[in-house]
């Protein structure tokens, strides 16, 4: 891995174990919308914004590199 | 719904996407990367909805629906896990997309022979794909046949059904190559979008809006709205064994991890991956709502997979929304099917036919990628014809027994002691595990085929590569030097807290 992607990789994928584990391990009895599923939605929204900043440094190198 | 509205609207949406198709065939230059990748210069709007569009198929509206009609919200973390499995592209995105460049890679199995040094490898990835992909792009027809066989009264029959859709699909994809796949895939993303928002969003306003329909959940099926859901049905295991084989999709899948290649830039290949997630969380959002209404329309289906053919067909939704919604279906299972077809043709031409005659032009090389699409597409509608229970027990197998191919993949770029041997090893007997499990055991020890698939691929691909010798020279170009491009291109600079990180 290159740079900060190590650091990406483990936050991400910290983020991943929680989705399999918050649901089923806490929010198994909560049998409302703000439930597994709201938790689902929080999930992905914030992989999607972590993944917007994590691409933010891609670029063409200068002619040459 | 009468059967000449049906052969209206579906004869509208196949002139307009042929248009389509036409137009970007006039494109078109000659050769392989020309014709499989768009010679790699495809913006990233049409990457971001063609790639929405090849990954989403008729599942979505009809099979995640019933998943979420049979047990609840688990379909919903289930498909969201898979979406933030796109977090694999941000970082193999790149590295395809460089080594493609360099080495003129045309298909992701491509990307293993050349890495592993070995022809025999490419032939056999390409070969174990077309086993699990053209039973998957059968069972895509079967849903068109069924879908249009219904909703016509049975005036369209399922043979006729499934061979216009595969005329349709073998059409686009051999005209104008990736160019005219990708074009017509967007404009059926959008269809796919703008059908299911306004066919959902009419059925939620009819239950009463948002609040009252969410109340009633809550009230009706309360059990739908946890873990594991209704009837007990998203155990953990489950949910494991649905959602550890789709976190990998965007890799194991061809047809798919192809498009890392065609991206004109890494900007482009940006663009595609956040636009693929922003339609994926709102399309993903809208089919477990679909599946939701079903539960709280018509609580007592026998067959979860009906759900969506008795909301379509049942007068609660309007025949002008019910059409809409059946083009969109339709759109998705075509665009999916169009673009597996090209990429096996892709990886029959360049990985089996040319690993065998390596002195093959290129000019042979495309010549027998064209003449393979008509004999996929005829393969694959055969397979449909005979609506065998092997070929969807296949098609289910498909996304577990592609994930045998991870462990090479990963390899390539991350582990220099990756070796051919290995990789051959873990696809054949990950392989082979998945099968065996799926015909004999569907859950072993508490777990499915694809858990079972990737600790036997991984196993294999450890112990026996470190018992061979690696392809040094390779290895190195594939980490080392590819790190100093990554380097260049910005990967990497971007820390969590920080901006730029160091280099």
């Amino acid at each position: 891995m290159v740079g900060s992607e190590k650091w990406w990789s483990l936050l991400l994928g910290l983020l991943v174990l929680a989705a399999y584990i918050v649901p089923y391990k806490w929010l198994g009895q909560v049998r409302a919308w703000y439930g597994a599923g709201f938790f689902w939605a929080l999930f992905a929204l914030v992989v999607i914004l972590l993944l917007v900043r994590f691409t933010t440094g891609w670029k063409e190198p200068p002619k040459g590199v | 719904m009468q059967p000449w509205h049906v052969y209206l609207a579906f004869g509208l949406y196949v002139a307009a996407a042929s248009c389509v198709a036409l137009l970007a065939r006039r494109g078109l230059g000659r050769g392989v990367e020309e014709y499989f990748l768009a010679n790699r210069t495809l913006g990233g709007m049409v990457s971001a909805l063609s790639y929405s569009a090849t990954t989403y198929s008729a599942f979505m509206m009809v099979g995640l629906a019933g998943l979420t009609y049979k047990g609840g919200v688990g379909a919903l973390g289930f498909e969201l896990i898979y979406l933030s499995g796109l977090m694999l592209v941000a970082f193999f995105g790149p590295r395809f997309w460089l080594a493609g460049r360099r080495f003129h890679i045309v298909s992701p199995t491509e990307l293993l022979a050349v890495r592993y040094d070995s022809r025999a490898l490419g032939a056999v990835a390409a070969l174990a794909a077309a086993v699990f992909l053209i039973p998957y792009s059968a069972v895509q027809l079967m849903g068109i046949g069924y879908l249009l066989e219904t909703l016509t009264g049975g005036a369209l029959p399922f043979l006729a059904a499934i061979g216009l859709a595969a005329a349709v699909a073998l059409a686009w994809a051999w005209m104008g190559g990736l160019r005219s796949v990708a074009w017509t895939d967007a404009l059926q993303a959008l269809l796919m979008m703008v059908a299911a928002l306004l066919v959902v969003g009419y059925a939620v306003a009819e239950l009463g809006g948002p609040g009252t329909f969410t109340r009633r959940l809550a009230a009706e099926w309360p059990e739908w709205l946890a873990v594991p859901g209704g009837n007990g049905y998203f155990r953990f295991s489950t949910f494991l064994g649905l959602s550890l084989p789709w976190f990998f999709f965007s890799l194991s899948n061809p047809q798919v991890a192809q498009r890392m290649f065609a991206p004109r830039s890494l900007g482009s290949l940006r663009r595609m991956l956040l636009g693929f997630l922003a339609f994926g969380f709102v399309y993903t959002l809208v089919s477990v709502t679909w599946g939701f209404v079903a539960r709280l329309r018509f609580p007592d289906l026998a067959n979860p997979d009906l759900a969506t053919p008795t909301l379509l067909g049942s007068g609660f939704i309007p025949p002008f929304l019910a059409l809409l919604a059946m083009l969109g279906i339709t759109a998705a299972a075509i665009s999916t099917i169009d673009s597996v077809l090209l990429t096996l043709a892709s990886m029959i031409a360049r990985d089996v036919y040319r690993g065998c005659r390596p002195r093959v032009s290129e000019a042979g090389e495309l010549s027998v990628g064209k003449a393979v699409i008509p004999l996929l597409t005829l393969v694959a509608l055969l397979f449909a014809r005979l609506k065998l229970n092997l070929i969807a027990l296949l098609s289910v197998a498909s996304s577990a027994g592609l994930l045998v191919l991870v462990p090479a993949i990963v390899g390539a770029f991350f582990w220099k002691r990756g070796t051919a041997a290995g990789a051959l090893s873990s696809i054949v007997l990950g392989g082979a595990v998945v099968v065996i499990l799926q015909f004999w055991k569907p859950t072993y020890l508490g777990l499915w085929p694809g858990v079972w698939g990737l600790i036997v691929s991984t196993a294999a691909f450890i112990v026996v590569s470190l018992a061979t010798k690696t392809p040094e020279e390779r290895a190195r170009e594939f980490t080392d030097e590819l790190r100093n491009e990554l380097l260049a291109h910005g990967v990497g600079r971007v820390g969590i807290f920080r901006s730029p990180h160091p280099a």
